[in-house]
């Protein structure tokens, strides 16, 4: 892969990869740190990728394993350390306390289950591609989805119709 | 992007939950940071080709040409008792090209080189030794296989005869290359395999075939077990040691 390639990947991508990291860490400058970090791998170990027009995978399952590492060492914060939630500011204003509740009840999600309901959902992958991405089996993908939908439902039941 | 009829609410949920948009920039940036890295490391066998080419070919042809003399020397005599002594007189032979070579690079050229291609030394230290090891396994088959054809033994005596001088001179090699200085370690070697040689060549016909009689074939076997262990042993020591340079 050459530099022209790899531009390519970035601009095409960058976003996709942002947003993913974006949901799993809910801060800005950290998603963009992660990204970073996404692309910057993927070049380190592109020998190790097989080019077979499945970029995308590969850079969600280096994405998934740095926000993985990232809930793992995450530190108990202080209450007036908290950042404060970040949304999109051109959201209608009644939009906002419901973007919240979305945010919190994602972070209360044990990480697997968060992962694969954001890479099915919000993502668009099929369970067979998650099952590939996060190097797991199929059922475990479905047992994942169903864990995590059950407990975003109870969570979320006043924003649910 | 809705798999189910009643998950369409929580997509939709989902993605009232936009992430704000990244710098503008962001993208640019990353691609630009990209482009200033170094390419990657070879891995694997490719690592291996690469070190392989670091090697000398004079080596390699140095190599070649005392098994061809060896060989040449060995088929135009008649088949005696004695062949077996030159058979395994032959294998630690062939350990004087390597010896050169590796002596230049544990001692001289392996700094730059693990600072040119970034790689720790045990670890250059031991590709090199798999590649001379690789090469020597070959030769040392090719040597065995002439001289079962020659003599009209068995492969694996043959085999026993030529690896047991082999992996002796071999450990004794590498035991002195972590000790000794650049200067001192070629000389030193060198001596240490005409010295194999001349235990292995000199002693008279009677000792020769006492030596290589049947009987004492348990005594090769066990000395080859010894060299095994002690050629394991020093390679260990090797790739953990520290280095012995003037650097």
């Amino acid at each position: 892969m050459g530099q022209d390639e790899l531009n390519t990947l970035v601009l095409a991508h960058y976003d996709a990869i942002y947003a993913y990291c974006w949901r799993h860490v809910g801060q800005r400058e950290l998603a963009q740190d992660l990204t970073q970090t996404t692309f910057l791998r993927f070049w380190q170990h592109r020998d190790r990728y097989i080019h077979d027009g499945r970029e995308l995978n590969y850079l969600y399952t280096i994405a998934g394993n740095l926000c993985k590492d990232w809930c793992r060492r995450k530190k108990p914060l202080a209450l007036e350390d908290l950042p404060q939630p970040q949304r999109d500011p051109a959201a209608p204003p009644d939009d906002r306390d419901t973007a919240l509740a979305v945010q919190a009840a994602l972070a209360a999600l044990p990480f697997a289950q968060r992962n694969t309901l954001l890479l099915y959902y919000v993502q668009g992958f099929t369970t067979a591609e998650i099952a590939a991405i996060t190097h797991t089996t199929l059922p475990a993908v479905r047992y994942r989805l169903a864990a995590a939908r059950r407990r975003l439902g109870e969570l979320l039941k006043e924003e649910l119709p | 992007m809705t798999r189910r009829p009643e998950d369409a609410a929580l997509v939709a949920l989902l993605r009232r939950a936009a992430p704000p948009p990244p710098d503008p920039g962001a993208a640019s940036r990353t691609a630009a940071l990209l482009g200033t890295l170094p390419p990657p490391r070879p891995a694997g066998w490719r690592f291996l080709a690469v070190q392989a080419g670091f090697i000398r070919k004079g080596m390699w042809a140095a190599q070649f040409a005392v098994l061809a003399c060896v060989l040449a020397l060995a088929l135009l005599d008649r088949p005696t008792a004695g062949q077996y002594a030159l058979w395994a007189a032959a294998a630690p032979l062939l350990l004087v090209a390597n010896v050169q070579d590796l002596a230049r690079v544990y001692h001289q050229g392996m700094l730059e080189l693990e600072l040119a291609t970034r790689y720790s030394l045990p670890k250059v230290t031991a590709a090199r030794l798999l590649i001379f090891g690789l090469c020597d396994a070959a030769l040392l088959a090719l040597l065995a296989a002439t001289g079962a054809a020659a003599t009209r033994t068995a492969l694996g005596v043959l085999l026993l005869y030529c690896l047991t001088p082999f992996c002796a001179v071999s450990a004794l090699c590498l035991a002195l290359l972590g000790r000794l200085r650049p200067a001192a370690f070629a000389r030193t070697a060198l001596g240490t395999v005409a010295a194999a040689l001349g235990v292995l060549l000199l002693p008279l016909d009677r000792v020769i075939r006492l030596l290589y009689a049947p009987e004492h074939r348990l005594f090769w076997a066990g000395a080859l077990a010894l060299s095994l262990l002690a050629l394991a042993w020093q390679t260990r020591r090797l790739l953990r040691g520290g280095l012995p340079t003037t650097l």
